[in-house]
């Protein structure tokens, strides 16, 4: 079984004036810009940081709906990589449903970056361009894969999302699994916190051993500090695996 | 989600109905919707084409979800002609040109036919219907067996179809079972469908975001390239799927393994084909299952296994694989054709090699590698960082010394020589927290040993064993200065805590000592220095805090280590503190001590006070003695001087002079009427206020008074006519206690004279045998008479003797004279009793 301890808090931000980001921390969501959400899981659940497109009408609602529907699933002990995937294709579904059900959001759209604490083990996912980060040695390491289209140097298109269309669109939400050494320090974060907070920032500020809820508070700050454009949100999460497995599969390795 | 599902929130909620949405479609073009009898269960079907599809086409039913899209079955409204439209999500729309062209002109045998169109940010796929499915489902058409025929018509078929499409440059990617559609069955016509991850062969480079199905990737795939032998891999893993029904890395509840489990089972093991008896068909799959891509079975070997030919397999006995070939392109958006190339770029790199190898790019790295010639050291240093026996950084000084070992030694972006660490040295010194940092690493990761080949090995591991043996002793000092200072404070600072940790204070020169104990590690001559520098400070410098004496005393006599040197100079300042802190302690408890004492005098002193003074019980006595004099001399006193001679005590004429009466005989009397003279005005009082008030209270209680006093009127009476009686009885018996008065006569002359006659108590005889005689009340002479004789009265003069008791018995008398006091002798007579 893996465990988490988990600090998250999401920020309006310096510009926008509506938060369209939203947090999903094992059923519980939050969209209130500064609250923070602290929990310590042990029986599993999923994590997610969402981000409403800002480009697109209905950002909110498009990362609301997200997080409603993250928490209709259900784990079990097959949950792997194509579970998760087909998992995240009912919450991209479920969005683009939500969309047309509300005049002007046929097109409202969502990026997801995750964890799913899953009984048969920790699994990633990511939609778009939130980051998971690994804090490790001084150094982040991202674990999503980033889905920007076209140079990188240009700003960014997103290279896939939840719902974003009328159509039915299949997305691959990279899932895949992430065995924990020990306890492993995980942000995961919306792009407005990493376009304006440094990787070697997010180091100093996050990594272990400063207590979660002190390196969720900081990283938010700093991302104000520097200016925050966008919405931010951060998830600082603390998992373990605590499994019999764990032990097993360490000993193979 | 299933079909029931989503036809039923297409049917359920209000909002959707045909004539609401009709005509609102936007720039999305019309929307359609359509009850079409016939149509699988649910009926509605509410997609929107593009416009430009719309006029032509309307939808019959989805057929599935792909890899990037979903697909629909259509139908040409003029004149029914049905085909398969894939809808590209908006966020797949990146089309590329050659790709669109090629598939054009590709051989419609072998390819389904597809055409590709693009309507602002919409794009599609027009292909061929095929509704005998995919050949994943081939056995349906077989009565769930499959025909050895049949078998190897689809290998001869799906042999020509993928040569086909690798001759004209066109890479699929994504075969499986699924993506291989059947047009006929009899004869078996197979065509390739879905080259929606097709890309041009040339452009090949550009990788790794999108992947294929898992499960389908070849070894080789993992380092980011996908080749012309990736697609042969894929078409072995499909035959082994259609021959054997489940995939080879399924397990046994039909779940796949990961494909980081795959990938690195695959490392060390082949495929495992234990689903297969036939010999000959184990033989194909070895072919297309080899690891090694250039070793792979392509259409000639397959092809002449048709013919019944059996071609080589490639044993790939040891795991290794020659790094001719290898390639890798994951990192850094660049492509490197060897290790060495990418050891170089990940040292130049360093923090970027970091982030990369502490994300997901450790696992594609470690793939890669497991294909070149370092995988088995590679492997090992993975699961080191994997353990947490390494950090990152040394992940990546391992990686690059083990990839590009001819490379100058590079460490976080600093080369490793002498000069270097010296430099850093110096930075570190002058408060460079950078370079700090640099050698703390340096050193926790043992680098320095780490460097075996290069020159300057045995140096290097010198000093790395040099310096963390001094931290050793910087940590063990610390906590045992630490120690010491606590038992210092507990003793001498009043037993408080200090307030701020000696290892918190000396964390901040931590920076400085990495510089200092680096450069002392490369140059004796440094080491001395810092011993120098701290004698000269401790020249003549004033006792302080007594933990810090070990190592002073260890550093004057020359036995400490520059570690310990650095240690007691910054340890100085806090010593010093923790003296004046003592210090202030001692003067502050003397203080105190003396405050206390001074308050126990004072305690003392109050309590003797307080023990002295009269206490309720003395106030008690005070009180009623006070009551009693007042209840009883103010009675008296009225008694006895105001109300003299009232209430009927006048001289009763017993008494013979005035002054005979004494104040105690009298005292009763004189209280009594005291008392009721002013139980009289009390009365009087009483009744005075009672006619002013009416009130009858106050006259029943004047009244009473009144009565009381009448009462004790006469009682006092009583009382002065009893005191006067005893007064007399006193004056005529003045000493009855030695005696019985006989009689008594008083003179006619002035001044009076007086004389009496006494029995003494106790005398054997009858009769009277003493004899006194007074001036006044004043005795002026007494005799005792001669014993025998007995006498009674007497009388004054010369003439007859005057009897008081018996005035008629006249024996004999005794005549006296007293001339005693120069007068006139007086001249008195005792009468005989007989």
């Amino acid at each position: 079984m893996i465990v988490a301890s988990v600090a998250a808090i999401t920020h309006v931000g310096v510009v926008r004036t509506e938060n369209q980001d939203c947090l999903h921390v094992a059923g519980w969501s939050s969209r209130q810009s500064g609250a923070r959400l602290t929990m310590d899981l042990e029986a599993g659940g999923v994590l997610a940081v969402i981000d409403g497109m800002g480009g697109h009408v209905g950002g909110a609602l498009a990362s609301w709906s997200a997080s409603r529907a993250l928490g209709d699933l259900r784990l079990d002990t097959a949950t792997g990589p194509s579970q998760v995937n087909r998992l995240v294709q009912g919450v991209s579904d479920a969005v683009r449903e939500q969309g047309q059900l509300t005049e002007g959001h046929a097109a409202m759209g969502a990026t997801i970056a995750g964890l799913v604490l899953g009984p048969a083990g920790l699994l990633i996912f990511n939609v778009g361009d939130c980051s998971i980060l690994r804090l490790r040695d001084g150094y982040a390491g991202q674990l999503a894969v980033i889905d920007r289209v076209g140079d990188p140097d240009r700003p960014s298109v997103i290279g896939q999302c939840l719902g974003g269309s009328p159509q039915p669109t299949a997305i691959d939400a990279h899932a895949d699994w992430f065995h924990p050494v020990d306890v492993e320090r995980l942000v995961l974060c919306s792009d407005g916190l990493t376009d304006c907070v440094t990787t070697k920032e997010i180091v100093a500020l996050a990594e272990a051993p400063v207590p979660i809820d002190d390196a969720a508070r900081a990283l938010i700050a700093a991302a104000v500090r520097n200016g925050a454009p966008d919405n931010v949100s951060v998830i600082v999460a603390d998992v373990a695996d605590r499994s019999e497995v764990a032990a097993d599969s360490d000993d193979n390795g | 989600m299933s079909g029931g599902e989503r036809t039923e929130l297409e049917k359920g909620p209000g909002g959707i109905q045909p004539t609401a949405l009709e005509g609102a479609g936007g720039p999305a073009g019309p929307t359609e919707l359509e009850d079409r009898p016939g149509a699988p269960a649910g009926g509605f079907i509410a997609h929107n084409l593009p416009a430009p599809l719309a006029e032509e086409y309307r939808i019959v039913r989805r057929l599935g979800l792909g890899g990037q899209g979903s697909v629909y079955l259509c139908e040409r409204i003029v004149d029914g002609h049905q085909v398969a439209i894939k809808l590209y999500s908006v966020a797949m729309s990146r089309l590329d040109a050659t790709v669109i062209e090629k598939l054009a002109t590709a051989p419609a045998e072998h390819i389904v036919p597809t055409t590709f169109g693009q309507w602002g940010e919409e794009c599609w796929e027009i292909q061929e219907y095929l509704p005998l499915g995919t050949i994943g489902d081939i056995r349906q058409h077989f009565a769930g067996t499959l025909p050895d025929a049949v078998a190897h018509a689809v290998v001869a078929d799906l042999t020509e179809a993928v040569a086909a499409a690798h001759a004209r440059e066109l890479l699929h990617r994504d075969i499986k079972p699924s993506n291989i559609l059947i047009r006929s069955l009899d004869p078996i016509d197979l065509v390739l469908a879905d080259f929606g991850l097709v890309r041009n062969l040339l452009a090949g480079a550009q990788v790794g975001s999108r992947s294929a199905t898992p499960g389908y990737r070849s070894p080789d795939t993992a380092q980011g390239i996908w080749r012309l032998e990736s697609d042969w891999w894929a078409v072995g893993i499909t035959l082994y799927e259609l021959l054997c029904e489940r995939h080879p890395f399924d397990d046994e509840n039909g779940y796949r393994k990961d494909e980081v489990t795959i990938l690195g089972y695959l490392i060390e093991n082949e495929v495992p084909l234990d689903g297969v008896e036939d010999p000959r068909w184990q033989l194909l799959l070895r072919g297309l299952l080899t690891k090694s891509a250039d070793h792979r079975w392509g259409a000639d070997q397959v092809r002449a296994w048709l013919a019944g030919d059996s071609p080589t397999i490639h044993q790939s006995t040891a795991p290794k694989v020659a790094d001719r070939g290898w390639a890798f392109a994951g990192f850094g958006g660049q492509e490197f054709t060897s290790v060495d190339q990418l050891g170089r770029a990940l040292a130049s790199r360093w923090d970027e090699a970091a982030e990369y190898l502490n994300g997901r790019g450790k696992t594609m790295l470690h793939n890669a590698l497991a294909q070149s010639s370092v995988a088995t050291e590679a492997h090992r240093t993975f699961d080191r960082h994997d353990r947490k026996l390494i950090t990152t950084d040394g992940l990546v000084f391992e990686l690059v010394r083990l990839l590009a070992p001819d490379d100058r030694l590079v460490f976080r972006g600093r080369p490793l020589t002498p000069d270097s660490l010296a430099a850093a040295g110096h930075s570190a010194v002058n408060g460079d927290e950078g370079a700090a940092s640099w050698i703390s690493a340096l050193r926790r990761e043992h680098v320095l040993t780490n460097t075996m080949g290069d020159a300057q090995h045995t140096a290097f591991a010198r000093i790395d064993n040099q310096l963390n043996s001094w931290w050793d002793t910087l940590d063990a000092t610390t906590s045992r200065l630490d120690q010491g200072r606590r038992s210092y404070y507990n003793h001498a600072v009043e037993g408080r805590a200090p307030s701020v940790a000696l290892p918190a204070t000396i964390t901040p020169a931590h920076r400085r000592f990495e510089g200092e104990l680096l450069l002392a590690a490369l140059s004796p001559d440094h080491a001395e220095a810092i011993q120098q520098a701290v004698r000269s400070e401790l020249e003549g410098r004033p006792a302080t805090a007594g933990w810090v004496d070990p190592l002073r005393v260890a550093v004057d006599s020359d036995q400490a280590a520059p570690v310990e040197a650095l240690l007691l100079m910054a340890t100085l300042s806090l010593a010093d503190e923790d003296h004046a802190q003592a210090q202030d302690a001692e003067i502050a408890r003397r203080r105190r001590e003396a405050a206390a004492e001074a308050e126990q005098r004072r305690q003392r002193r109050r309590a003797r006070v307080r023990a002295a003074r009269p206490d309720g019980g003395d106030y008690a006595f005070v009180f009623l003695a006070g009551a009693g004099c007042i209840t009883v001399l103010v009675p008296w006193l009225l008694g006895t001087f105001a109300l003299d001679g009232a209430f009927g005590r006048d001289n009763s004429g017993l008494v013979p002079v005035d002054g005979a009466r004494s104040f105690g005989t009298y005292f009763l009397s004189n209280w009594i009427a005291g008392c009721a003279a002013l139980l009289m005005v009390l009365a009087a009082v009483l009744g005075f206020r009672a006619l002013l008030g009416r009130r009858i209270g106050a006259a029943v209680l004047g009244v009473l008074g009144l009565v009381g006093a009448l009462i004790l009127v006469p009682i006092s009476d009583d009382k002065w006519d009893a005191a006067e009686q005893a007064t007399a009885n006193k004056a005529y018996d003045p000493e009855f206690e030695n005696f019985f008065t006989c009689g008594g006569a008083v003179s006619e002359t002035e001044p009076a004279w007086s004389v009496w006659t006494f029995r003494i108590k106790d005398s054997p005889f009858e009769g009277c045998n003493r004899v006194r005689l007074y001036r006044g009340l004043t005795e002026v002479e007494s005799i005792n008479l001669d014993g025998r004789r007995r006498y009674r009265c007497c009388g004054f003069g010369s003439g007859s003797p005057v009897s008081v008791n018996n005035p008629e018995a006249e024996p004999s008398s005794l005549i006296f004279t007293y001339e005693g006091d120069g007068g006139a002798p007086v001249i008195f007579r005792v009468a005989d009793y007989q």
